[in-house]
């Protein structure tokens, strides 16, 4: 379990507060999206889950663990970061190399590394590019190298942070794969994002930020139904809702829509089976 | 008249094998608004840069075929004199800003085109004006956010007037609030100021709003040119890899039961206003 | 860490009277302040310079960064004054470099945390510089922000992969920073790349005469404040002749009786 209490964080000695007054418990096993706009203190806050951060005031413990006590280095083999543009940390000769670096610094012996690194390419289709050079790859092909990088130490936590930016459908669609993987593992998948579409997508608990404190922490649906909090925070709502919110706002519908098949199904019968 | 065109375009640059562009051709009217889709790789990207001429001027390599932008020939018209027309804006702001304060970097596009001092101020002026940033003048640009920084860099563009704007994924590195005032503001230099649009994105749910045509490419190859309505009469995310936004997957899913809605409604206002006029026409 | 390190140099737009001076006349002005750090190697000389550079730093408002700077800056003045006092032997001797290095410190922060780089690429220009050498100049300041945070961003990835920079002898360290170092110029190639591919576009073009935007005017303000300057250097160096600090020394003694 991740628990936060009171974290204040700011860079400088004085100065504002980047991060104000968070309180946040995260179970294992969940599935999390922390959202908010630009800015918003999100990646600041989940430096401080492996130690990148110490908080300036207040306490972060991972597993009972005060992540002042330990280093990024102890911190970091339960939790496994996946920052923006992963791919661009890259600079071994062989992906093989690449993927056996965390291991290596970790301590592991040479024949559990070669185990989990032929392990982990194999499940994400990397096995045949073993020996070539990373810089080689796709785009595509790259991310998931990156992504392979960190959870081959198999990390109980994993933070991606803005993991849809720049992708095209295709790689949106292995993302969705990777996260259902890891979630049916058992890992707690935490996800700094502000992609709201993409979160409508999978409804995670969503953990809402603005100007460094937290605005919202709960559902997805129930955020989603509320434009005015999301407006405040810099984002905007999810196009399915906000087409739910006009059809209700117009007497139209009563009962809400939680899915597309359910809108496709509500739209069919409100207009009454006719074909326009 | 068509201010673009690109006939049998193939390009493969020197350092690699594989065709990049294969036999590429289209038009593009004046005042258009078009928007380019298509997986990651596919070849969006060396497209943008073969209209203005950074290919083949810039990154060399083999170039067959034909194209024209302003009734110039981008493969032997210096590129500062295309960009004088034809506004680029790249993906990511930070690395076309060169200049320290707002202000000074939008008139550095200006001070290697022969202008007098005052038509520049004049010419920053309206550019800010236009992109609501006078208030961020004398901001220094590591103090600017993102979006910000965004919107200074199509200043600069703006500030030289341009009859065609070519932007490549700019709201990649943009929040959806920020993303959206992008189109907005792009529509709005569309049909107000005329300035014909060449957008290149894979992010579709915003641009389906403000764009009237679509091109997408998939392999180095054009595979659909329509206007955008008709484009999504048939599933586009399977087989070209682009984004398809939330409201195309609602019709797509009314299609399965049988219905179509035709033209497609490609906001949720067009949306709404066609199911009410259903429920009209069924009461009625 | 090392993230803050660029924050020390960087300039802050302030209406000071320093920052109002023409950059030329503080380039000229700095100039000769170097000159004088150079030929004086007295303790006293060197603290009288000091003094006037502190009191136009604290003119400027940059006092504050400048102390700041100091102190990141600490181990290293420690680790010239222990090298030179192990081959000088003495501490007064090897005060004078540390004094050097403050000044020299000082006096660099007196011209660039008080001049926005553009107008610090105006000057160059203006020196006759050709485009190249002044917009490199200019380019570079404008990135070091930039370059600070990716700098920072590959670190922290790196650490979060288990890197750990602090352990291990100076060999096994200096091998620990491969994963950083080969990302950042990996990084900087490509941007390079597209900086150019920019430079191209926004119409960059040494053939032609640039129409600067703004433009340095230098008023009698500017030059009054270089030739105050001018004198004050003159007239410290003349004194120099005089008092010393040995001298000093004398003069306490005597005064103690």
């Amino acid at each position: 379990m991740i628990v936060v209490e009171n974290l204040y964080f700011t860079y400088g000695s004085q100065g504002d507060y980047v991060l104000k007054d968070i309180n946040l418990e995260i179970g294992e096993g969940e599935l999390l999206a922390i959202m908010g706009d630009n800015g918003a203190g999100k990646t600041t806050l989940v430096k401080h889950f492996n130690g990148l951060l110490k908080p300036t005031l207040g306490h972060v413990y991972v597993d009972d663990i005060d992540t002042r006590d330990v280093p990024v280095s102890e911190l970091s083999r339960k939790v496994g970061m996946i920052f923006q543009y992963p791919e661009k940390m890259f600079f071994s000769e062989r992906v093989w190399d690449e993927v056996a670096f965390a291991l290596r610094n970790f301590g592991y012996d040479e024949s559990s590394i070669s185990r989990l690194v032929q392990k982990i390419l194999n499940i994400f289709w990397l096995w045949k590019y073993r020996d070539s050079s990373p810089f080689i790859l796709s785009g595509g092909e790259q991310r998931r190298l990156a992504i392979a990088s960190v959870l081959v130490w198999n990390p109980k936590y994993i933070v991606m942070d803005e993991p849809t930016a720049g992708q095209d459908a295709v790689q949106r669609e292995i993302l969705l794969q990777i996260i259902n993987m890891m979630v049916s593992q058992g890992k707690t998948v935490i996800l700094v994002t502000h992609d709201v579409e993409f979160v409508a997508e999978i409804r995670p608990r969503v953990i809402l930020m603005s100007n460094g404190e937290v605005m919202y922490d709960g559902e997805a649906t129930r955020l989603f139904r509320n434009p005015d909090i999301l407006e405040n925070a810099g984002l905007t709502q999810p196009i399915l809702f906000k087409l739910e919110s006009r059809l209700r706002n117009l007497g139209l519908i009563e009962e809400g829509f939680n899915t597309i098949d359910e809108a496709a199904k509500k739209i069919v019968s409100l207009l009454g089976g006719k074909h326009l | 008249m068509s201010i673009i065109s690109v006939n049998n375009l193939s390009f493969r640059y020197s350092y690699s094998n594989r065709y990049i562009l294969k036999d590429i051709s289209f038009s593009i009217d004046e005042t258009e608004f078009v928007l380019l889709a298509g997986a990651s790789g596919c070849g969006k990207t060396t497209l943008a840069r073969a209209l203005i001429g950074l290919i083949p001027q810039f990154y060399e390599g083999e170039y067959r075929g034909e194209v024209s932008i302003l009734g110039m020939d981008p493969a032997t018209t210096p590129i500062s004199k295309i960009t004088s027309q034809v506004g680029f804006l790249f993906q990511n702001p930070e690395n076309q800003i060169f200049m320290t304060t707002v202000e000074r970097d939008i008139a550095f596009s200006l001070e290697f085109r022969g202008f007098s001092r005052e038509e520049m101020r004049e010419r920053v002026a309206w550019a800010m004006e236009i992109m609501g940033i006078s208030h961020l003048a004398s901001k220094r640009i590591e103090e600017l956010s993102g979006g910000e920084k965004q919107k200074v860099a199509l200043a600069g563009i703006l500030a030289l007037k341009p009859k065609i704007l070519i932007l490549d994924e700019p709201t990649a590195y943009l929040s959806p609030m920020s993303a959206r005032e992008l189109m907005d503001m792009l529509k709005r230099l569309n049909t107000e100021l005329g300035i014909t649009i060449l957008l290149i994105d894979h992010r579709l749910d915003l641009a389906v709003e403000v764009a009237q045509r679509i091109l997408v490419m998939k392999e180095g190859e054009l595979h659909i040119d329509l206007p955008i309505k008709e484009a999504f009469r048939h599933n586009l995310s399977k087989e070209y890899g682009v984004n398809v936004p939330t409201l195309i997957k609602i019709l797509d899913a009314i299609r399965r039961r049988g219905f179509s809605l035709d033209p497609p409604p490609l906001t949720v206002d067009e949306f709404i206003d066609l199911i009410k006029m259903g429920e009209q026409y069924d009461r009625g | 860490m090392m993230r803050n390190i660029h924050e020390l140099f960087k300039y802050e737009s302030l209406n000071t009277p320093l920052h109002n001076i023409d950059p030329r006349s503080k380039l000229a002005t700095i100039f000769i302040y170097l000159v004088l750090t150079i030929i004086l190697g007295d303790i006293t000389h060197l603290l009288i310079i000091l003094i006037i550079i502190l009191v136009q730093l604290a003119v400027g408002r940059a006092l504050r960064k400048f102390a700041k700077g100091l102190l990141t800056l600490t181990p290293f003045l420690v680790l010239i004054l222990i090298l030179n006092y192990l081959s000088l032997g003495s501490v007064s001797a090897s005060l004078v470099p540390v004094f050097r290095f403050l000044l020299f410190l000082a006096i660099m922060d007196l011209f660039f945390l008080t001049t926005d780089p553009d107008d610090f690429a105006l000057t160059l220009e203006s020196l006759r510089l050709p485009l190249t050498v002044s917009l490199s100049f200019s380019l570079a300041l404008r990135f070091i922000p930039t370059m600070a945070e990716q700098v920072n961003e590959i670190v922290e990835a790196q650490l979060s992969r288990g890197l750990k920079l602090d352990q291990g002898n100076f060999f096994a360290r200096i091998k620990k920073y491969i994963p950083i170092l080969i990302p950042i110029i990996i990084l900087s190639i490509k941007r390079s790349i597209e900086v150019a591919e920019s430079l191209e576009i926004r119409g960059v073009d040494p053939s032609i005469k640039r129409v600067h935007y703004v433009a340095l005017k230098l008023s009698t303000k500017d030059i009054i404040y270089f030739i105050i300057n001018l004198a004050i250097v003159v007239v410290v160096y003349l004194i120099s002749g005089y008092i010393s600090s040995d001298s000093l020394i004398t003069l306490l003694h005597f005064s103690k009786i």
